[in-house]
């Protein structure tokens, strides 16, 4: 058994998808690759206002002066094309490109009693990621792309048995945008069907693409259909019209069944594209941005995993130079505090982030990439603190961090060589375990309020200890002091530190943390 | 007229008068956050409520705010809340906090004390923290007065309507809308250097300026003053 998921017009859904305002307006498809620059393809209301295709550009435009036009883009089409796959590859692993926009599925070892559920799913996912398409099953990849293609009024094809599998449903059928999903047992929902004859009859000799000439001599002989070839004896067909012949009768009865040449799913989870014309606002992007996450967190879904980072970037349309290096995008990366495939989440933690963006170039292009991790579940601790809504909180953070700077928001992590202002800001968890280390009562020692960056100071010294010092925001005579402690470390190599520190009270009042660094004095902070 | 008269004559009849049908703004069933400093939460009637706005003031070099800023973290991380530190001067040291008062902690370094109000503002919106600490000392002294009472409004109309707890290190008492306000007057020494935080925090002096408890509507009501 197969299914084969068709998308009819591809080249002009494929376009019409990346761009939202195009939705009812008349537009017309033009291969600009021919000599002559023809319309291949036009929407509905192009085609009401006579834009049809085979007309050149300025015929097409004269009769519709509203006409939008937009040229065949490969770059969309490899884009549409990937999303299929994705969708196809949700139902079954074993999935071969079979044309642009057609893909046909290996049905081995899926549940039968689920498939029309999962090819309704599969369409209204489809129709999500701005493709409309139709599915059918069918018992070789060939019939089931008749199936498909057979895009009205048909919805059951059966007589599968003829392959003698035991395990195959007795019918198959069309699962078609609009359309009411096909069953196993037909007689059971009432909606229409027939057999795969009764289908043959019905499909026109054409619609199974014979050659030309094998055509036309079907035609002499009065046959128009495929269920009357069909009908023809096998024997008989080989020896009037040869192995091609043959090859046709086994392609239209089922017989042939050929294999698929699998795809496989791409490990690299990026889409990325250039705009043919500059975009300066930020609407088209979130649109293009969600249809990409939408693609993205279904192939993450496909293969069990969770988004744990997202890389976007923005491709510049005036390069510019800064200290001396050309700047031609711009980046930004955003840690998923919860990793999650969920898009609309993913979506609203990148919109957020993006708000904050400012550039003065308009956007060519954009990429959007994300680091997939295994999803890892688990049970949380009783005493474990957890956020309430990590995604919630991821949002916030990106609008915080667009206040302060991505730089300057986390959680401080502590270097263990000691070195001053040893540390980093990484990012919060979503689960912090109870806490089981020193608090207030085992912690020596008054708390530090640092002045960053430490305050040059002045300092007189008597008796080897500090007697006064004066630094931008404080001074005075030293009431007491307690030092010096000799901090190094690192020494071997660059970076290290060697200095003398003191904690000095002044008379007017205040402790504070006074350094020496070679000869250098520094009021590094107060003791608060 | 006969409730004028009741006044006039007898001011401590009224609750007898009108008490029937009337909410009074003592008592509060609202959370309340232990700071962990004995003398500190007894003054405050247990602690610190949720949905309330407290100011510290700490007008003077080494009075300990500092100190029960590690206390308040402490006392968030026991109630297994994450807290969020919006550091308007960028002058906390995570090196001399106790690392275990730090895992729960988001530290936003600011540069400005537009960016921390703002920085605020926007945390306040969030269930997902318990506690926001707001440290405004060593910022712009003419930022800090050019700020309108409106900010201050604002934020406490989103704390009440949040359910965690937020405080404000001020250099000056500066909040009008601020339910509660402690100004901190101690002063560490360079002896209470080999102490620990919980033997500091004992010797802190301070003094409550102001106690309200959020009761009727999400208006304040006075209860104490100091």
């Amino acid at each position: 058994m197969y299914t084969v998921i068709d998308i009819p017009r591809f080249a002009l859904q494929a376009v019409l998808r990346l761009e939202e305002g195009l939705r009812g307006r008349p537009v017309v498809l033009v291969d600009e690759s021919l000599a002559k620059p023809m319309v291949i393809d036009c929407t509905r209301a192009a085609e009401r206002a006579g834009a049809l295709p085979g007309l050149s550009l300025p015929q097409a435009i004269a009769r519709c002066e509203e006409v939008v036009v937009r040229y065949c883009s490969e770059k969309a089409e490899a884009l549409a094309g990937r999303a299929l796959f994705d969708c196809a590859y949700s139902l079954s692993p074993r999935v071969e490109e079979t044309y642009p926009g057609v893909c046909s599925i290996g049905l081995v070892g899926v549940n039968w009693k689920t498939l029309v559920g999962s090819c309704q799913e599969i369409v209204s996912v489809l129709r999500g990621l701005g493709l409309r398409g139709r599915i059918g099953v069918g018992a070789t990849p060939d019939i089931a792309l008749f199936v498909a293609r057979k895009s009205k009024g048909v919805t059951v094809v059966g007589e599968l048995s003829l392959q003698g599998r035991a395990d195959c449903p007795q019918s198959a059928g069309v699962v078609e945008d609009g359309w009411p999903a096909m069953v196993a047992e037909p007689e059971r929902t009432g909606l229409p069907h027939c057999s795969l004859k009764e289908f043959l009859n019905s499909l026109p000799i054409e619609a199974v693409e014979p050659s030309e000439e094998l055509e036309a001599i079907l035609d002499q002989w009065g046959i128009h259909w495929a269920g009357a070839f069909a009908q023809l004896p096998r024997e008989e067909v080989g020896k009037r019209l040869g192995a091609e012949g043959l090859a046709f009768w086994d392609r239209i009865s089922g017989r042939e069944e050929r294999p698929l040449r699998i795809s496989e799913l791409p490990e690299v989870y990026e889409e990325s594209l250039e705009f043919e014309y500059e975009v300066d606002t930020l609407e088209p992007l979130l649109f293009l941005i969600r249809r990409f996450l939408d693609q993205l967190c279904l192939r993450l879904r496909v293969s069990a995993l969770v988004a744990e980072s997202i890389h976007l970037k923005l491709g510049l349309a005036d390069i510019r130079l800064e200290d001396g290096e050309r700047i031609e995008a711009i980046e930004t990366s955003l840690k998923i505090p919860d990793p999650t495939s969920d898009s609309e989440a993913l979506f609203m933690m990148l919109s957020t982030r993006l708000e904050k963006m400012d550039t003065d170039s308009a956007v060519v292009g954009l990429c959007l990439k994300v680091d997939p991790i295994d999803r890892n579940e688990s049970q949380l601790g009783l005493f474990e603190t957890s956020l309430k809504d990590p995604h919630r909180f991821t949002q916030t953070l990106a609008q915080v961090a667009g206040i302060v700077g991505a730089d300057n928001v986390g959680r401080p992590s502590l270097e263990l060589s000691g070195r001053p202002e040893g540390m980093t800001l990484e990012r919060l968890p979503t689960i912090t375990p109870p806490m089981k280390g020193l608090g207030t009562k085992e912690q020596f020692g008054l708390v530090l309020r640092r002045f960053r960056p430490p305050l040059k100071a002045e300092v007189r010294v008597g008796e080897r200890r500090p007697i006064w010092f004066r630094c931008s925001r404080v001074g005075g005579m030293v009431a007491q002091c307690r030092g010096p402690w000799a901090h190094s470390g690192q020494w071997w190599e660059s970076g290290g530190w060697n200095r003398l520190e003191w904690d000095v009270e002044l008379k007017a009042g205040g402790v504070y943390r006074l350094v020496k660094e070679r000869t250098q004095w520094m009021v590094e902070g107060m003791y608060d | 007229m006969a409730l004028a008269r009741a006044v006039q004559l007898e001011p401590v009849s009224l609750r007898e008068i009108v008490g029937e049908g009337v909410r009074w703004a003592a008592g509060t069933d609202r959370d309340t956050l232990g700071t962990g400093i004995d003398h500190f939460d007894r003054a405050l009637g247990g602690g610190l409520s949720t949905g309330v706005l407290c100011e510290f003031v700490a007008s003077t070099p080494s009075s300990g705010g500092q100190t029960v800023l590690l206390h308040l973290l402490e006392g968030a991380r026991k109630e297994r809340r994450f807290a969020a530190l919006v550091d308007g001067a960028n002058a906390f040291d995570p090196q001399t906090s106790p690392p275990a008062l730090i895992e729960h902690l988001m530290w936003v370094r600011c540069g400005s004390l537009e960016q921390a109000l703002r920085a605020a503002d926007i945390l306040l919106r969030d269930e997902n923290l318990g506690m926001v600490i707001v440290d405004l000392r060593d910022c712009a002294g003419w930022a800090l007065k050019r700020t309108r009472s409106t900010v201050w409004y604002r934020l406490q109309r989103l704390v009440g309507r949040w359910e965690g707890t937020l405080v404000v290190f001020t250099p000056r008492p500066m909040i009008p809308s601020a339910q509660i306000r402690v100004a901190l007057a101690g002063r560490l020494t360079v002896a209470q250097c080999d102490a620990n935080l919980a033997d500091v925090s004992k010797g802190l002096v301070f003094e409550v300026l102001r106690l309200r408890k959020q009761e009727i509507g999400d208006f304040p009501q006075l209860i104490q003053a100091g």
